[in-house]
């Protein structure tokens, strides 16, 4: 009876939004998700947001539903850490409908990181969660987000003898990826040698290993079965079947011993037990991908290759468009636009829904969302399937 | 923009006392004997208060590294570029984050020891370089 589904997605036109607010941006999201599920604002009683990595807020559910003129009966405001924020989010809309709390929730993030952030802090993108960091790390040079998952990659080639090459067959395929979806940043094709050509950022990242900024936002609407049944929605409803998280630190000094005690496999098998499915039930996957290096992780950790043949998997056309698992159908971080992740689940819910235009992957019914946070600090995942 | 100093606390001070004398401080609990770092008032192993400093060789191998090539805090480190940043493992058992220093060319597993030099507003930094 209180069995969760998604029913709505919304996507804002993503890129550069000026003169958009955060919460305009937030509210657009919400409202097209809503229209689109064939509900009414009177129906949300469950509101779940992330606050703007741009400009940090308190109490920025309030101000969303305040905005939306929305009196829900739970209004959250979650943070995480980057795509496992967004994971969670979801979750929690499972556990609040599971336990009869809510009717409808909403979970929405959106952001204006292009163009909406203080001028201070334009030309970098520096993060408010700092403890740790503002003392032990920033000092020395080791800023933003690139420098610490740089430093992730080169260990990464160190252990498996990844090349520059497989990063840039990540970047590639993101780019290939996006020239299917309208509505993404970056809509034209890379070279393998414009990538190799490219100049250094922090070694052995260039431009195109690093995810893009962006404005634009997501949302998704969940309700149970019933009231699903008792609705006359415009949408194949979407079965979450099992979720998984774990967490093991925060900065990268405190990253545990090797790549193998990270916490994206934990939390990929433990969606998996949940949700009684494998590898071999995937038709469709969106992985992290903030950095090349982060989609190798991914595709590994969800079992579609061995721990470190994430790069002659790349290398091999795994994750371009028409693959046996496609992954980041719609251009991902790296080429359709940074929104925290969001539009990672609307993008794998609206596969296995049937509903992704041009670049559908045929026959698509289950797909699996991994996410990540921090620098490898926090892993979600989540299995999605056709109601 | 500025380069960032270390925002120090009560409890970090000693550490950074230490570096003006050149000396590497990092933590010990005396109640699971295990060494950690960054400084915390508990140890993350054991939440015992009872932690204590504990001076380190100041000898260890190098993790992972990289060298950056443009400030990525907006110009705050364009007089610095480029410049090698690095995580080290020390041979007292812990992990710290660091800029390596007098040299170029590094590699993972390079032998690298503390070097103590200037940062900003009169902070001495522990960065590392080629272990003699």
């Amino acid at each position: 009876m209180f069995d969760p589904v998604i029913i709505g997605l919304g996507e804002t036109q993503v890129g550069s939004l000026p003169g958009y607010t955060q919460w305009e941006i937030q509210a657009e999201a919400v409202r097209r998700a809503v229209r689109d599920a064939g509900l009414e604002k009177g129906d949300v009683d469950g509101l779940i947001n992330s606050p703007p990595y741009s400009r940090p807020h308190q109490m920025f559910s309030l101000e969303m539903s305040e905005y939306l003129g929305l009196q829900p009966k739970v209004s959250l405001t979650m943070d995480i850490g980057g795509t496992a924020t967004v994971l969670t989010m979801v979750e929690t809309a499972t556990l609040l409908i599971k336990e009869g709390r809510c009717n409808v929730v909403v979970v929405v993030f959106g952001d204006n990181m292009r163009t909406g952030r203080p001028p201070r802090l334009l030309g970098n993108v520096r993060m408010a969660a700092r403890r740790g960091s503002e003392e032990w790390e920033e000092p020395f040079g080791i800023v933003g987000m690139v420098i610490p998952y740089a430093m992730m990659a080169n260990r990464y080639m160190h252990l498996y003898g990844a090349t520059k090459r497989q990063l840039g067959a990540v970047a590639v395929a993101a780019r290939n990826n996006a020239l299917r979806n309208p509505n993404a940043q970056l809509r034209s094709p890379l070279t393998m040698e414009e990538y190799l050509n490219a100049p250094t950022t922090a070694s052995p990242f260039g431009r195109s290993d690093c995810s893009l900024v962006s404005d634009g936002g997501g949302a998704i609407v969940l309700t149970t079965r019933s009231y699903a049944a008792k609705r006359s929605l415009k949408q194949t409803p979407v079965h979450i079947l099992g979720c998984g998280s774990q967490m093991t630190h925060k900065n990268i000094s405190q990253i545990p011993p090797e790549f193998g005690d990270l916490p994206l496999k934990p939390a990929v098998a433990a969606a998996y037990a949940r949700s009684g499915l494998s590898v071999k039930d995937l038709d469709v996957a969106s992985v992290h991908d903030a950095f090349t290096l982060s989609t190798l992780l991914g595709v590994e950790a969800l079992g579609l290759c061995a721990d470190g043949e994430g790069g002659p998997f790349a290398a091999a056309g795994h994750l371009e468009p028409g693959a046996a698992v496609p992954i980041n159908t719609h251009g991902g971080l790296l080429a359709q636009a940074h929104v925290g992740g969001i539009l990672h689940v609307v993008e794998v819910a609206r596969q296995v829904r049937g509903d992704a235009g041009d670049r559908q992957v045929p026959d698509a019914r289950i797909g699996a969302v991994l996410g990540n946070g921090g620098v490898y600090s926090v892993a979600a995942c989540m299995l999605l399937a056709r109601g | 923009m500025q380069k960032p100093a270390p925002e120090i606390t009560q409890h970090s001070e000693p550490f950074w006392q230490a570096c003006k004398e050149g000396r590497l401080l990092i933590m010990n609990c005396r109640h699971c004997g295990k060494p950690f770092f960054y400084p915390r008032r508990s140890c993350p192993s054991c939440w015992s208060e009872e932690v204590e400093w504990l001076q380190s060789k100041g000898r260890g191998t190098i993790w992972t590294l990289s060298e950056v090539a443009i400030s990525l805090w907006g110009d705050a480190w364009d007089d610095a570029v480029p410049y090698t940043v690095a995580v080290i493992d020390l041979d007292e058992g812990v992990r710290m984050a660091t800029r390596l220093v007098g040299g170029s060319g590094w590699k993972i597993g390079d032998r690298v020891q503390v070097t103590f030099q200037p940062g900003e507003k009169d902070v001495i930094m522990p960065y590392f370089t080629a272990a003699g």
